[in-house]
């Protein structure tokens, strides 16, 4: 008899243990959780079609990779206003698709970060404005390929975030292939606050960036980089309180650049710390505060290849020196490709 | 640049030789970030730094928020043309300098 209740009952505990395993098994076919928050929502494959319920926001994707598409989205919320984004992303490769007009960390109170991920591409015709108090955009790397993306540091008066805001931000490399970028600034004033940073590399290949267009606040620095600088084509136009451009190496192949800027600390309008090549394309500089006849352009060691200063310069110095006009009749140094 | 460091209980100094600006800077913010864990007392020694730029008051800054949540920070021995940078850019009302 006990050997026929053990019997039994080890026959129930199999068929539990293999109920459990299909249940399970079935539980994970259907229902997964994404590393990925939109508006203080956490993305799952329940939610991914319709993630806020307006029809405004889903992903399609697995959890290595995939695309958030923002239609006419108004996303504002956080989990925590005071310290997360309003878009959050542990997934490896992640894109923003736009698709119509949309908003990132406008609302009432803008967040700390409007959009913080791994690595992200941008890409769409669509719009995207986006606010925040420390930073925009802040990604291990960045690519923007199309999309008209407008970004706001904002805050209010004495915050340290935004004392120290970045539109946008990337630990390693920042590509910008295209598109329509206008970087604001409406906080308080700061000399520590930047627009496209990079620690590692930035890259501008084409499309229009605008820093600072509104003239009303400026962003210390426009483009700064710690490490390479490149710019093969597009438009650039900085504006900015102290560098307009700030770089540890600089190469400047082609494209438009025109850098004007307070220079704040008095220690050059472009600073090219390490090394510049200017080998094509057409780069303006202009000092809008300290002598309207001087330009500082700050190069331990620049290299001009077939480029040529042109609008009046009495000395450049391309070695170990920095490239001062003094006399100038015209504010600025222009260096252009030779005819 | 060069960095100094001295660590005393949970008295950290660290002592910065050269210059602190775009191209130093990713490398006093790498040492931060390894060093101030159970860190209560940050001194920051500015007596050998010769320039400091943008980049560099980030660092600093940043230093100052993470130290405000675990203990404090003192920046000591800051020159004459380093403390103007500081009374320019409002950082006097912001860092303990001494």
């Amino acid at each position: 008899m006990n050997r026929y209740i053990h019997t039994i009952a080890r026959c129930l505990a199999m068929l539990l243990l293999a109920t459990m395993f299909f249940a399970c098994n079935k539980y994970d076919k259907h229902y997964q959780i994404y590393e990925l928050w939109v508006g203080g929502v956490k993305v799952t494959t329940r939610n991914q079609s319709d993630i806020l319920g307006d029809g405004a926001v889903r992903y399609e994707g697995d959890r290595e990779s995939g695309t958030l598409v923002l239609t006419n989205a108004n996303i504002t919320e956080t989990i925590d206003p005071d310290a997360d984004a309003v878009v959050v992303s542990n997934i490896p490769n992640l894109t923003i698709k736009l698709e119509g007009d949309n908003k990132i960390g406008l609302g009432n109170n803008a967040p700390v970060n409007a959009i913080a991920t791994r690595n992200l591409s941008v890409t769409g015709e669509g719009s995207l404005a986006v606010g925040a108090r420390a930073s925009c955009f802040k990604a291990d790397t960045l690519l923007i390929e199309s999309g008209k993306i407008d970004t706001y540091i904002k805050t209010a008066d004495e915050e340290v975030a935004s004392f120290m805001g970045v539109a946008l931000w990337t630990q390693d490399k920042m590509i910008i292939n295209d598109g329509d970028i206008a970087i604001h600034y409406t906080a308080s004033f700061s000399p520590i606050s930047y627009g496209l940073y990079s620690v590692s590399e930035l890259e501008i290949n084409g499309g229009n960036i605008h820093i600072n267009p509104d003239d009303s606040q400026l962003m210390a620095v426009g483009l700064i980089t710690s490490g390479q600088l490149t710019i093969n084509g597009g438009k650039v136009s900085v504006y900015g309180l102290d560098d307009a451009i700030n770089a540890k190496f600089t190469h400047i192949a082609g494209g438009e650049v025109i850098a004007q800027a307070l220079d704040y600390f008095a220690d050059g309008v472009c600073r090219l710390v390490t090394k510049a090549e200017i080998t094509g394309g057409v780069f303006t500089i202009s000092d809008m505060q300290h002598n309207p006849k001087s330009v500082k352009l700050f190069s331990n060691d620049l290299h001009l290849n077939g480029v040529s200063i042109v609008a009046g310069a009495n000395e450049i110095s391309v070695a170990k020196k920095e490239i001062n006009n003094y006399g100038y009749t015209d504010p600025y140094i222009r260096i252009e490709k030779e005819e | 640049m060069e960095i100094e460091k001295a660590l005393n209980g949970t008295e950290l100094t660290l002592k910065i030789i050269g210059r602190l600006d775009t191209v130093t800077a990713p490398e006093l913010e790498a040492c931060l970030k390894e060093s101030l864990d159970g860190v209560a007392n940050l001194v920051m020694d500015f007596a050998a730094l010769d320039y400091i730029s943008s980049a560099g008051l980030r660092v600093i800054l940043q230093a100052q928020k993470t130290m405000n949540k675990q203990g404090d920070m003192l920046i000591k021995n800051v020159n004459e043309t380093i403390n103007e940078v500081f009374e320019m850019t409002g950082f006097v009302d912001i860092l303990n300098i001494e």
